[in-house]
């Protein structure tokens, strides 16, 4: 059995674009009544460049996979310390 | 709390000839508070990752669907933990307190979708109370500032602000200042007539 590592990247895409609409209402309540001063702009930047720094490092981290070619599943199951457990008892 | 000039501050609304005496934002430590809690909750995931990684074999093999797994949760939670930050500074930064000679404008930032502003005539102020309780408020001298009307039933309340004590003494003072200003010209006024 396996399955494709295309569909975390959809849920991993989804949950990234709740991200997008509540950190743009952010965006809009600072612009709309923090009217754009130092810190609001400099807060906001520093928001700004966490979110790109996690987001390439998570897809620098997966730069190897290959999204299309499925992934057997026992990959977990098969794992080697739980077959030690397994091989103990 | 700074008690620094501040005539040339502007709101939306404000008149020419309106003074503002005070501009008040929750204490930093409140702030502060807030956002240690969200940095811890971002160690937690880097103390889990070092054990996993040293005691285990999981993310030993990068295209494992584990390790696929691991790192997208991984950096969704990262950047729900900057959004939670994020967000917690916004509340900060847009809840303010602006006392003028006349009048206290409070606009409250409760949630995304929630904005409240609320005013207040100095000249309607029955009572101003405040309470300093906790450790850290005690320490660093922040508290809840409670401003009772003539007409309403609800309270005014601003919380963690700096200088509590200082800063409701200073409302009542102003409260006299216009209580006086207005008998002294309502009694001219009189005398005219």
């Amino acid at each position: 059995m396996s399955i494709s590592p295309f569909i975390f990247l959809m849920v991993y895409a989804v949950a990234a674009l709740i991200f997008v609409v509540l950190a743009s209402m952010n965006f809009y309540h600072v612009i709309r009544f923090g009217h754009l001063r130092a810190p609001s702009i400099i807060v906001s930047l520093i928001f700004l460049v966490l979110t790109v720094t996690i987001v390439l490092t998570t897809f620098g981290q997966l730069s190897s996979v290959i999204w299309d070619e499925n992934i057997p599943l026992n990959i977990i199951i098969n794992l080697p310390f739980t077959a030690d457990v397994d091989d103990g008892f | 709390m700074s008690m620094t000039d501040f005539k040339n501050f502007y709101f939306p609304g404000k008149p020419v000839n309106e003074d503002v005496v005070m501009v008040l934002r929750r204490h930093k430590m409140a702030l502060a508070n807030k956002l240690f809690i969200f940095v811890l909750g971002g160690l937690a995931p880097i103390v889990v990752y070092t054990l996993v990684v040293t005691y285990t074999v999981l993310l030993d093999d990068d295209t494992s669907l584990i390790f696929i797994i691991i790192v997208l949760l991984a950096g969704i939670y990262y950047l729900y933990i900057i959004l939670f930050m994020y967000h917690a500074w916004v509340d900060y930064y847009l809840d303010i307190w602006i006392i003028t000679e006349e009048r206290i404008i409070a606009t409250e930032q409760k949630g995304l979708f929630n904005r409240e502003v609320s005013e207040l005539r100095l000249s309607r102020i029955q009572d101003v109370s405040c309470v300093v309780k906790g450790f850290f408020p005690t320490i660093f001298k922040y508290g809840s500032i409670h401003v009772q009307t003539a007409s309403e039933s609800d309270r005014f309340n601003f919380g963690e602000v700096p200088n509590a004590v200082e800063v409701s003494r200073k409302i009542l003072a102003l409260h006299e200042k216009l209580v006086n200003k207005n008998m002294g010209s309502t009694k001219q006024h009189t005398r005219t007539e």
